[in-house]
C-alpha cells in the first residue's frame, strides 16, 4: 500500500536510522532538483509497443533487402548483416532523446543479427549459427545501450543455448539452462538495491532481469506441451528440483532481508511448504517458476513481474493437469489434495504467525 | 507555500534516482522504499501468502470437484448429479454468508458459487435433453448469478457476468440469428454496444470512488475487447476493400469503421484529460499503429521495391512518435506512482 510519505520525512528518517550522514541530506537538498531531472526510463506497455513497431519493421527492412537481390548467398547475408550491426552500434547514441533514430537503428541493429545468423545457417550449420547468436547476444548486451534490445539479447541467447543443446542432443542440459536463467533472475532482482548504486549494473539489471523472467517462462512452456514426435521427451524433475532449492534460497534471503529469526516454526512451517509444493507439482517445474517470479514481483513491489507470474501460472496449471496422462478421477484427488494441501498450509500459517491477517 | 525542494512526495523513481547517483545506500534506499510502501514489510509478506494460498487452494479444489463429476458422469444418476451439484452449491453460498461477503475469502466462495451454478446448468442441459440452443445455457447462467454480481462488491464476478453475457451474444447470433455467418459484422457492432456500455458503467463507478473498484485491471480488460472489436471489422474493410464481401457489407463496415474512429477519439481525449490512463492510451495508439500500417500496405504495391523500405520507416516513425507522445504525457502527470 503506497503511503504519501515526503522525501523530507524519509531524509530525517534515514538519518535518525544512521543510514544517512547529515552532510549527505544536505548534498540531497541542495543537489535534488537537478538528479531528478534524469528522464525515468518507459513504461513496460511502451516498451511492448516499440517492440512490436522495431519487429514489424525487421520484417519489412528484410523483404527490402531480399527484393533489391542484396543478399543472394550465404556471405552477402553475412556481411550485409555485419555491416548493418557495426553502423548502428557507432551511430546509437543512448543519451539523446532521438526517438525516431534510436528506433531506426534498433530496427536495423536486429535486422542485420537476424541476416548474420541466418546467412552462417544458410551457408554453415546450426551450431555455428547458435554459438555466433549466443556471442553476438553477449557482446551486445554490453555495447548496444539499449534497454529493449538488451532484453531481447538475452530471449535471443536462452533460445540460442536451447536449439543447441538439442541440436547436440544435449536434453538433460535444459535443466542446468533453466537453473541458470532463474538464479540469473534471482539475482537480477533481489539485488537491485546493490546494481542500483554500481554504475555498469545500474543500466542493465532491469532489461536482463526481464530478459530472463521471460526466457524461464518461455522454455519451460516446453514442459506442458503434450508428447510431440519431433519434440525429445524430457525428464522434468530435474527442473523441479533446482527450482525448489532456488525458491528456498529466495525464501531464506527475504526473511534475513526482514531481519527474522531463522529458527522459528514459521520458518520450518514456509521451508516444508515450499519443499511440499515441489513434491507435488514435480512434473510441472513451470509451476515453481512462475512461484519464484510471484515472490520476486512481490519482495520488489513490481506490478509487471507479479502480473507475468500470474498469467503464467495459470497457464502451467491448466496446461498441467489437462494434459496429464491419468484418469480422471486420479486427477480430481490430485487437484482436490493439492488445493486441501495448500489451504491447510495457509490454516497453520494463519495459526502460527503471531498477528491475524484480515481478508480485505 | 514551502520552499524546501523535498517537500515533495517521496516516488520509487525519486528515490531509485538517488540510489544511482550515489546518494543512497544500498540499505537506505531499502529502507526508504519500504517506508514509503513501495517494497512489502513484513505484515504486506503475510497478507500476500495467506492470499496466494487462499487463492490457489480455492482454485485447485474447485477444479478437482469440476474433474470428479466429469469422471463420474456415466455412473451416476440424474438424482446423483443434481444432488451433489446442488449441495455443494448450498455449502458455497452459507459458506460465503458465514464468513461474511465483506471479507475476501467471501467473495472468492461466492465466485466459485457462481462457477459451480454454470454445472448445474450444463448438467439440466445435458440431463434433460431439451433440444435448446448452447446460448440459452449462458445466458441463464449471467441472470442467475445477477443478484451476487450486484450484492458482492466484486470485481471478478463481474468480470465474469461480462463474459457470459458476451458469449451469449455471440452463441445466440451464430445459432440462431446468423448460422451461414453473413452477418458478422453486425456481431461485432453488437459486441462494441454491450462492452461500451460495460466500460461507460465502469467508468463513472470508478469515478464514484466505489473502494472495490479502485484497481484499473477490470476496465483496462473491458476497454481492450471494446476497441478490439471494433479494429477487427476496420481491419476486415481496408483487407477485403475491393472485394464482393465489402461491396455487400459497406455500411455496415462503414458503421464499423466510423465507429472505431470516434471511439479511438473520444478515448484518447479521455484518458489523457478526464481520467488519466497512460496504458489505455498505449492501448489506443496501438490500435491506430496496426490500422495505419494495414491501409499503407493494402495501398502500397508488393511488387515495388521501395514499397517494403517506405512501410518499415513509416512504422518505425510511428511507433517512436507514439512513444515519445506517451512519454511527453508521462513527464507532464509526473511520476505519481511506484
Amino acid at each position: 500500500m503506497l503511503k504519501s510519505i515526503t522525501l523530507r520525512t524519509v531524509t530525517n528518517q534515514l538519518l535518525a536510522q544512521s543510514l544517512l550522514s547529515p552532510n549527505t541530506v544536505a548534498k540531497i537538498t541542495r543537489e535534488f532538483p537537478n538528479t531528478v531531472a534524469t528522464v525515468p526510463s518507459p513504461p513496460w506497455f511502451i516498451s511492448v509497443l516499440l517492440g512490436i513497431g522495431a519487429w514489424l519493421a525487421v520484417i519489412l527492412f528484410l523483404g527490402f533487402l531480399f527484393s533489391t537481390r542484396l543478399i543472394e548467398s550465404p556471405p552477402s547475408a553475412i556481411i550485409v548483416g555485419a555491416i548493418l550491426v557495426i553502423s548502428t552500434i557507432v551511430l546509437h547514441q543512448p543519451n539523446r532523446q532521438a526517438w525516431f533514430f534510436n528506433q531506426l537503428y534498433l530496427a536495423l541493429n536486429l535486422t542485420g543479427q537476424v541476416l548474420c545468423i541466418g546467412g552462417t545457417f544458410w551457408g554453415s550449420d546450426i551450431t555455428t549459427a547458435m554459438l555466433l547468436a549466443m556471442a553476438l547476444a553477449t557482446l551486445l548486451i554490453g555495447v548496444y545501450q539499449h534497454n529493449l534490445h538488451r532484453f531481447l539479447s538475452v530471449l535471443t541467447a536462452a533460445g540460442a543455448m536451447l536449439v543447441l543443446l538439442y541440436d547436440l542432443e544435449v536434453y538433460e542440459g535444459i535443466h542446468a539452462l533453466i537453473f541458470g536463467i532463474a538464479a540469473g533472475a534471482a539475482w537480477c532482482w533481489l539485488e537491485e538495491a546493490n546494481h542500483l548504486t554500481d554504475r555498469t549494473m545500474a543500466a542493465i539489471y532491469r532489461p536482463l532481469g526481464y530478459g530472463f523472467v521471460m526466457a524461464l517462462q518461455i522454455l519451460l512452456l516446453w514442459s506442458i506441451l503434450p508428447s510431440i514426435n519431433f519434440l525429445a521427451t524430457i525428464n522434468w524433475e530435474g527442473s523441479t528440483l533446482g527450482l525448489t532449492l532456488l525458491l528456498l534460497i529466495i525464501e531464506y534471503s527475504i526473511l534475513y532481508s526482514h531481519q527474522m529469526t531463522m529458527l522459528s516454526l514459521r520458518n520450518y512451517l514456509i521451508f516444508t511448504g515450499t519443499l511440499l509444493i515441489g513434491l507435488l507439482f514435480s512434473n510441472n517445474p513451470g509451476m515453481l517458476a512462475a512461484l519464484i517470479v510471484m515472490s520476486l514481483g512481490f519482495q520488489r513491489g513490481n506490478l509487471v513481474l507479479i502480473g507475468l507470474s500470474i498469467v503464467f501460472l495459470t497457464i502451467f496449471l491448466v496446461a498441467y493437469y489437462y494434459y496429464l496422462e491419468i484418469t480422471l478421477l486420479d486427477k480430481s484427488l490430485a487437484l482436490i489434495g493439492s488445493g486441501v494441501v495448500l489451504l491447510g498450509l495457509r490454516f497453520l500459517l494463519k495459526r502460527v504467525l503471531e498477528e491475524p491477517v484480515t481478508d480485505n | 507555500m514551502s520552499t524546501d525542494s523535498l517537500d515533495i512526495i517521496a516516488t520509487r523513481h525519486h528515490l531509485y534516482t538517488l540510489a544511482q547517483t550515489n546518494h543512497l545506500s544500498p540499505q537506505a534506499l531499502e529502507y526508504a522504499l519500504r517506508m514509503i510502501g513501495c517494497i512489502p514489510n513484513r505484515h504486506a509478506w503475510r497478507r500476500f501468502l495467506d492470499q496466494a494460498l487462499l487463492w490457489l487452494g480455492t482454485t485447485l479444489c474447485v477444479a478437482g470437484i469440476i474433474f470428479f463429476f466429469a469422471y463420474n458422469w456415466a455412473n451416476l444418476n440424474r438424482f446423483g448429479k443434481f444432488a451433489t451439484l446442488e449441495i455443494g452449491l448450498f455449502a458455497l453460498i452459507l459458506f460465503a454468508i458465514l464468513r461474511d461477503l465483506e471479507n475476501l475469502s467471501g467473495k472468492a466462495t461466492l465466485l466459485a458459487a457462481s462457477l459451480v451454478l454454470g454445472v448445474l446448468l450444463a448438467v439440466y442441459g445435458q440431463v434433460y435433453q431439451t433440444g435448446a440452443d448452447v446460448f440459452t445455457l449462458f445466458l441463464t447462467w449471467a441472470i442467475l448469478i445477477l443478484p451476487w454480481v450486484f450484492f458482492s462488491h466484486f470485481a471478478p464476478l463481474w468480470l465474469l457476468l461480462l463474459i457470459l453475457a458476451n458469449l451469449s451474444l455471440t452463441l445466440y447470433w451464430e445459432q440462431v440469428f446468423d448460422p451461414t455467418h453473413n452477418l458478422t459484422d453486425s456481431l461485432f457492432l453488437l459486441m462494441f454496444v454491450l462492452n461500451g456500455l460495460a466500460l461507460m458503467a465502469w467508468e463513472m463507478a470508478f469515478k464514484r470512488g466505489l473502494r472495490w473498484l479502485q484497481g484499473q485491471w477490470l476496465g483496462r480488460i473491458i476497454f481492450m475487447v471494446t476497441l478490439t472489436v471494433l479494429v477487427l471489422p476496420t481491419l476486415q474493410a481496408i483487407i477485403m476493400f475491393d472485394s464482393d464481401y465489402t461491396y455487400n457489407h459497406s455500411s455496415l463496415l462503414g458503421w464499423a469503421v466510423a465507429l472505431y474512429l470516434e471511439t479511438t477519439a473520444v478515448a484518447l481525449w479521455y484518458y489523457s484529460s478526464q481520467r488519466r490512463d497512460l496504458f489505455l492510451l498505449t492501448v489506443c495508439l496501438t490500435g491506430i499503429l496496426i490500422t495505419v500500417t494495414t491501409l499503407l500496405g493494402k495501398s502500397l504495391p508488393w511488387y515495388d521495391v521501395g514499397s517494403w523500405l517506405l512501410m518499415g520507416l513509416v512504422v518505425i516513425a510511428q511507433a517512436s512518435y507514439m512513444a515519445y507522445l506517451l512519454m511527453r504525457i508521462a513527464n507532464t502527470w509526473g511520476s505519481k506512482s511506484c
